[in-house]
């Protein structure tokens, strides 16, 4: 990890990635794009600018038409399939509704990864691990035989949170994670981004999100995505003194709506 | 008159092209289908024997397909069994063959009607079933986590279905030749008076048990069939709960009429590997 660290800076590294589905229309366009390392890093842009294709991209769901993606180092499409199977290890991903496991309880969705991926483990020592980390999100031991679907949207969250948390990873996505979340809740869940990343030294946390307050809220870097293509990118001081129209146009509707 | 008649001509002609090639479109869609459920097929095939092995999903499938479809085949294969004597029983008497009522029966439900029909049933409840399942899980994105936490979603979810249903498939193929055997043994015996001792005596004369194996196989195969094209549609879901119904309607649907047109080939196959094996 230090050796990797010192001659990779980035966490992740995207070199003229292109995307089309069909073949002619192009989601991702020539996006080039640096993910600093232990920073939280929010992808922000307009309503069908390919941001969760990206965020898909990164974690090697999808392939790319053409281009590279680097993670951690590594290539994701040179590595065999094993390979790719290993550093999936290495990222955690709380998805926009969650997918949480319907069959499974709380304790059997968070237990679940760390089943498949460290089986000399008792049952007794995964589920210390998983108590942890629902605790750490802040569930209590009252919800963790419940099923996802006698849990709250913002419980669920908490819930998809601790899952990808379960095996410690260096790179924790979220996808839009305050969608469909009144203020309130979409505020704490902010607090939840910034303190999972703060007991987290060292790990990279990436938000894609449209919600601007949030960005610039919980982030040290912000990458905008326009026509498939990153418009800007830098820290929140860079967005702020940006002359280009359309940032300041996305920055005033932002903070208006918000 | 005559332009009249051209006007109709060229509409009805209009009419047929159309039809014809709806009809060869369906069949060109039902073709490439066959074959993308048969890549699936040997895709998920393969990671049966990868680590880790997933005995405890096969036998979580085993239980729903098996166990939970054991009570509907008991009650299918019973009114087919009466059902098919008594058909069987009318004719027969009319010629004064109601001795040969048992073996014709037997001959009929092992070969054919035991692993058609178990094959149709537990494709549209088991089948159905998976296909909702694994399109619910595509489009909720809980298929996409799978695959995020390193774990190969085909392996996991697609595998342990095909195995379970070729396990099940031929038991309750077995539990359907046997139930409707009695309800014919109890139609011709205890409502038509027939002698039971020539009744059973002529099975025993007619029936072989490798009649029961062929059913058993087709069965097994017709398990395949189901766990392959019913994951393979709910696999490849798309577009929210309409997705997920188009994948379940399309799944159970392309696997019964697969069934249908397998047993046929399958029923040929069998026969002429008899005859180049000389067992017959």
């Amino acid at each position: 990890m230090t050796s990797e660290s010192a001659q990779n800076p980035a966490a992740v590294r995207i070199q003229d990635l292109r995307k089309s589905f069909d073949g002619s229309d192009y989601v991702l366009d020539g996006v080039n794009l640096e993910i600093p390392k232990g920073k939280v890093t929010c992808i922000i842009g307009f309503s069908g600018t390919g941001k969760s294709v990206l965020l898909k991209h990164i974690l090697g769901i999808l392939k790319p038409t053409s281009g590279t993606i680097e993670v951690l180092g590594r290539n994701l499409w040179s590595m065999t399939l094993d390979e790719l199977i290993q550093m999936r290890i290495r990222l955690g991903v709380l998805f926009q509704y969650s997918a949480l496991f319907d069959d499974m309880t709380v304790m059997e969705n968070v237990t679940f990864p760390i089943k498949e991926h460290r089986r000399q483990l008792s049952i007794s020592e995964r589920e210390d691990i998983a108590d942890r980390k629902l605790v750490q999100v802040g569930i209590e031991s009252k919800h963790f035989r419940k099923l996802p679907s006698e849990l709250s949207g913002g419980m669920r969250k908490r819930v998809g949170l601790a899952r990808a948390l379960a095996l410690d990873p260096d790179i924790l996505l979220y996808d839009e994670p305050t969608t469909g979340l009144d203020p309130i809740l979409t505020e704490v869940v902010d607090d939840l981004i910034v303190s999972t990343h703060r007991a987290h030294p060292g790990s990279t946390s990436v938000v894609v999100s449209h919600d601007l307050f949030a960005a610039f809220r919980i982030s040290d870097y912000i990458v905008m995505l326009n026509k498939g293509g990153v418009l800007l990118a830098g820290t929140p001081d860079v967005f702020h003194a940006s002359s280009d129209k359309l940032v300041q146009k996305f920055l005033i509707k932002g903070f208006k709506q918000g | 008159m005559i332009r009249v008649w051209k006007d109709n001509r060229e509409r009805i002609n209009s009419y047929i092209d159309g039809t014809f090639k709806g009809i060869f479109d369906q069949v060109g869609v039902f073709f490439f289908e066959c074959g993308q459920a048969s890549l699936f097929f040997v895709d998920a095939t393969k990671l049966i024997f990868k680590k880790p092995f997933r005995i405890e999903e096969v036998t979580k499938h085993m239980e729903f397909i098996g166990n939970k479809s054991v009570l509907i085949i008991i009650l299918t294969s019973l009114f087919t069994g009466l059902a098919l004597a008594y058909q069987i029983y009318l004719g027969f008497k009319l010629v004064n063959a109601t001795n040969l009522v048992g073996p014709t029966v037997g001959l009929g439900i092992t070969r054919e009607l035991g692993p058609v029909l178990t094959g149709l049933i537990v494709a549209a409840r088991a089948g159905g079933a998976m296909a909702a399942r694994l399109g619910t899980m595509r489009v909720s994105e809980q298929i996409d986590a799978l695959e995020v936490m390193g774990v190969d979603p085909k392996q996991y979810l697609v595998a342990p279905r095909i195995v379970a249903a070729v396990i099940t498939m031929p038991l309750l193929c077995a539990v359907f030749d046997f139930v409707a055997m009695m309800g014919a043994h109890f139609l011709c015996i205890n409502l038509m008076g027939l002698d039971q001792a020539i009744f059973w005596d002529k099975i025993g004369a007619w029936l072989d048990p490798d009649d029961i194996y062929q059913g058993m196989v087709k069965a097994a195969v017709f398990g395949v069939t189901f766990a392959a094209v019913c994951t393979n549609k709910g696999f490849h879901a798309k577009g929210g709960a309409k997705g997920v119904g188009d994948a379940t309607n399309q799944g159970v649907v392309n696997s019964m009429v697969m069934i249908i047109v397998l047993n046929f080939f399958m029923t040929n196959l069998i026969r002429f590997t008899y005859v180049m094996l000389g067992w017959e």
